[in-house]
């Protein structure tokens, strides 16, 4: 964990994201914590929706509480408020809301457990995230990856990747899907995205583009579902795919085969997090279509919780070991190591 | 009856003007769900209200800008109050809420006295005593229950403080002493694990200083056990998180009390801060519409010049079109205004609707100057059919007729638009012919738009009429947006004969010419005096 927090500390703001539930990102979130405090970095915190709650608001299964020192910045919603053991100085509010009320940015002033509930959406995420930069030398993001919170990574300066036993029932299984994720998490920026095209993924559309000429928007609800006439808005002419939202698995079939009737084909996400596609048809993906993003995501480290809440184990030092051999340069730890 | 019912404000466009009517905080918002139409009786109040809104024009734009910054980031207090006074102990959002509101009507009031014409009836009253008991240490912005609340309250705390680093540094040296002699360290849970093929495994069997959490197949899981210094430690820190929670409770029990006991003061403020906050929302919507301020005269009048009718404009603007003012005089009687299709009648008649409900809410009107008698009624005639109801636009719009005409000696305004056009014509000119007369008499002001031909003689009735088309050019069909242009909505005294544009404008907007040409073949017109 030293290695992971000696390269945290160089950020402003990290957030940290899960591949599942109870892969350990309250204890990353608490470790990260405890070594700033340690180091004398004042810390900010807070989330993309709910965390920090006795209990999973998902599986019911207890959840570790998020523990602040002193003089660390919080921003979440009004009823979180009075729910953890912290003493809290109510500094301000911010006029966001999530759905639990408005969102209130408070420092620490005894330590103690807290409730995290920040922002939902992106777009109340940037000013929260710079409030708390103004108070605190590091600001922590407890993210989540799924279709409907905002996308922490793409907001935050540095992401950690928090994996563990409960996404694979193998040390192989895990590490493979961990290495996948890296690979959507790394993917590297559209270098040559127009200003027009930036606004138009960022407003979460989707369309098709050429070279030169205007953005022609695909008129469809969602793109999840891969409704067929997609393939119909691309051409030669028209090559790159544009999503704003998320890019499924239908949706990488339907690009795929795509791609053998346009083999210039491009696609371009907004971001990573929004990637949802299994390893194999990744690949299979990949192979044909460069997939780029408009806002790239900076890897900082991964963490590792071997125990799945089933109280299934998997060898925490193999898996640390080999992640890290796997991925040279990335810091890979077990925080409860 | 309502002073106008709610598919008529629809129609004249009041409603869109109440969704234009913008106050900022949750007391202006409230202030609006309130407002209501004032009828005669109501002559002083809306002088002083109109007076009001037109002095705050008048104001400092720099200072209307903080006035409504300050507005904007109130929020709504009352429901804290409300629970206050139910008894229930705030939380420290609440509170920090309430201290908050305070400080801002502390600014306000300030800024208040300095805006034009504004009555100190209206400035909010501080609840000074809340606001001390709420910023024991003087004032900051934010809130937490510091010692300058309670010195015991620092005093617990501090004590709880070195217990828990004692308890802390206790572990920590137990926990490097294990440390040292399996070469492991302890995670951030407090926990040791161990392989249990390690050598060290074996020392740690049997300490009484460890206790085993858990145990797989391959590792060992220790926790350290407290010893009775550390049980003691605990137990007393335990203790000190109650007296502190306990006395904690005793801080926010006094402060909701303190809240309750300054209710009608906060909730005072939180009136007059909405009724503020109103007056400058319409001060915002005058500013956009355009504005004067209206003259109320006796007798059942309404004279307008040159009234935009603002949603009409919004709309024509969005079109890169431009509303062109309207000018009329009505007594009472009946005033019947003729003209041709899209020649602006019904915009006419709407509009002297939508000034007179915006004069009786309060609000300034979009004119050059605006002279009326108050209304007790708006009542528009033109509605929709009730299918659900199963009765025809004919049907429905007779029944609200025959609910409205009883009216006609109290002073109100009815509107007229097209009267029976959903019958046959014979009948429906005999119809609108028997209405008009019928209305003539009483106190009521009646503004009639017909197609229908045979009003022209009605004695006693005021004729206006829409200057309408002039001469084609080339007879060439038009658009809608060069006929809008070609069209002048003048309303000119005069009776005159009912103007016969309808198959001329149908052969511009695109009507085909076989049609046309057949249609005035029925009435006996050539072609080319269609376009003519």
């Amino acid at each position: 964990m030293n290695a992971l927090f000696a390269r945290a500390r160089r950020y402003r703001s990290i957030a940290v994201v899960g591949m599942g539930k109870n892969t350990g990102k309250t204890v990353t979130v608490n470790s990260l914590i405890a070594k700033a405090r340690e180091a004398g970095i004042s810390v900010g915190l807070t989330s993309t929706g709910r965390d920090g709650e006795d209990e999973d608001v998902v599986s019911f299964r207890p959840k570790p509480p998020v523990f602040l020192p002193p003089g660390a910045a919080l921003a979440t919603a009004g009823p979180c408020l009075g729910r953890g053991s912290a003493g809290l100085e109510i500094l301000e509010a911010t006029g966001l809301t999530n759905a639990l009320g408005e969102i209130y940015i408070a420092r620490v002033q005894e330590e103690g457990s807290v409730e995290v509930s920040g922002p939902e959406r992106m777009a109340d995420l940037q000013p929260v995230l710079a409030r708390l930069q103004q108070l605190a030398s590091l600001v922590l993001v407890d993210g989540a990856m799924d279709r409907r919170s905002a996308s922490a990574p793409s907001v935050s300066e540095g992401t950690i990747l928090a994996t563990g036993a409960v996404i694979g029932g193998s040390t192989e299984e895990v590490i493979r899907l961990t290495l996948h994720a890296v690979e959507v998490l790394g993917l590297p920026a559209a270098g040559d995205l127009s200003l027009p095209e930036i606004e138009f993924l960022a407003g979460g559309g989707v369309g098709a583009a050429g070279t030169r000429g205007p953005i022609v928007t695909i008129p469809v609800a969602t793109a999840v579902d891969a409704p067929p006439e997609i393939a119909s808005y691309l051409s030669p002419q028209c090559n790159r795919f544009l999503t704003g939202g998320a890019l499924s698995d239908p949706l990488a079939e339907l690009l795929w085969q795509a791609s053998w009737k346009i083999p210039s084909l491009q696609v371009v996400v907004w971001d990573a997090t929004r990637i949802f596609v299994e390893p194999g048809r990744w690949q299979r993906l990949t192979r044909r279509v460069p997939v780029r993003v408009a806002l790239p995501i900076d890897l900082v480290g991964i963490t590792v919780n071997p125990f799945s809440p089933e109280g299934r184990r998997l060898p925490g030092n193999e898996l640390v070991r080999d992640l890290k051999k796997m991925l040279p340069g990335l810091p890979v730890a077990d925080p409860l190591a | 009856m309502a002073f106008i019912e709610e598919f008529a404000a629809e129609k004249i466009g009041l409603d869109w003007i109440l969704a234009e009517l913008r106050p900022l905080s949750p007391y202006g918002k409230r202030e609006k769900s309130r407002l209501k139409a004032r009828g005669p009786g109501g002559e002083n109040w809306l002088r002083a209200e109109w007076s009001l809104v037109a002095g705050l024009l008048t104001a400092e734009q720099n200072l209307l800008t903080q006035v409504e910054h300050d507005l904007a980031g109130l929020r709504d207090i009352r429901g804290a109050v409300d629970r206050a006074c139910r008894g229930y102990v705030l939380e420290d959002v609440e509170f920090y809420q309430l201290k908050r509101f305070l400080a801002t009507v502390f600014r306000l009031q300030e800024k208040l006295a300095l805006l034009p014409g504004l009555s100190p009836r209206l400035f909010p009253p501080v609840a000074d005593a809340l606001f001390s008991a709420l910023t024991p240490g003087g004032v900051g912005d934010g809130f937490y229950l510091s010692p300058d609340f309670s010195p015991l309250l620092g005093e617990l705390r501090e004590k709880k403080r070195r217990d828990k680093a004692r308890l802390a540094r206790w572990r920590k040296e137990r926990q490097d002493q294990v440390s040292a002699l399996t070469g492991k360290s302890f995670n951030s849970l407090g926990r040791l694990r161990l392989a249990k093929l390690d050598p060290a495994a074996q020392a740690l069997a049997g300490r009484p200083d460890l206790v085993l959490l858990a145990e797989d197949w391959t590792e060992l899981e220790y926790g350290l056990r407290d010893d009775q210094e550390a049980q003691a430690l605990a137990r007393a820190i335990e203790a000190l998180e109650e007296e502190q929670a306990a006395e904690e409770g005793r801080i926010r029990t006094l402060l909701s009390k303190t809240t309750a006991a300054n209710r009608r003061l906060l909730l005072a403020a939180c009136r007059r801060l909405g009724r503020v906050d109103l007056l400058l929302a319409k001060g915002r919507l005058a500013q956009k519409t355009g504005w004067c301020v209206p003259r109320l005269v006796p007798g059942p009048k309404l004279a307008l010049a040159e009234f935009v009718n603002p949603p009409v404009a919004s709309g024509l603007a969005a079109k890169g079109l431009i509303f062109q003012p309207l000018s009329l005089h009505l007594s009472s009687g009946v005033t019947v205004i003729t003209g041709a299709n899209m020649g602006g009648k019904s915009v006419a008649l709407r509009s002297a609707g939508l000034a007179v409900a915006m004069a009786q809410y309060g609000l300034l009107v979009p004119a050059k100057s605006c002279c009326f008698s108050l209304c007790h009624f708006i009542f528009y005639s033109q509605r929709a059919e009730d299918s659900q109801g199963g009765l025809s636009a004919f049907a429905t719009e007779i029944s609200g007729l025959a609910q409205a005409l009883p009216r006609r000696e109290e002073r109100g305004l009815y509107l007229l638009d097209e009267p029976a056009r959903g019958t046959n014509p014979w009948e429906g000119a005999a119809l609108v012919k028997a209405l008009a007369r019928w209305l003539k008499v009483g106190e009521s002001i009646t503004l009639l738009v017909t197609h229908y031909p045979g009003l022209s003689d009605l004695a006693g009735a005021n004729h206006l009429r829409v200057a309408g088309l002039g001469p084609d050019r080339g007879g060439t069909p038009l658009d809608l947006h060069s006929l809008y242009k070609l069209m002048d909505y003048s309303l000119l005294p005069g009776k005159g004969e009912v103007p016969r544009d309808a198959i001329r404008i149908a052969r511009h907007l695109g009507l085909p010419q076989e049609i046309t040409a057949g249609a005035a073949k029925e009435l006996g017109i050539g072609p080319q005096e269609v376009l003519d």
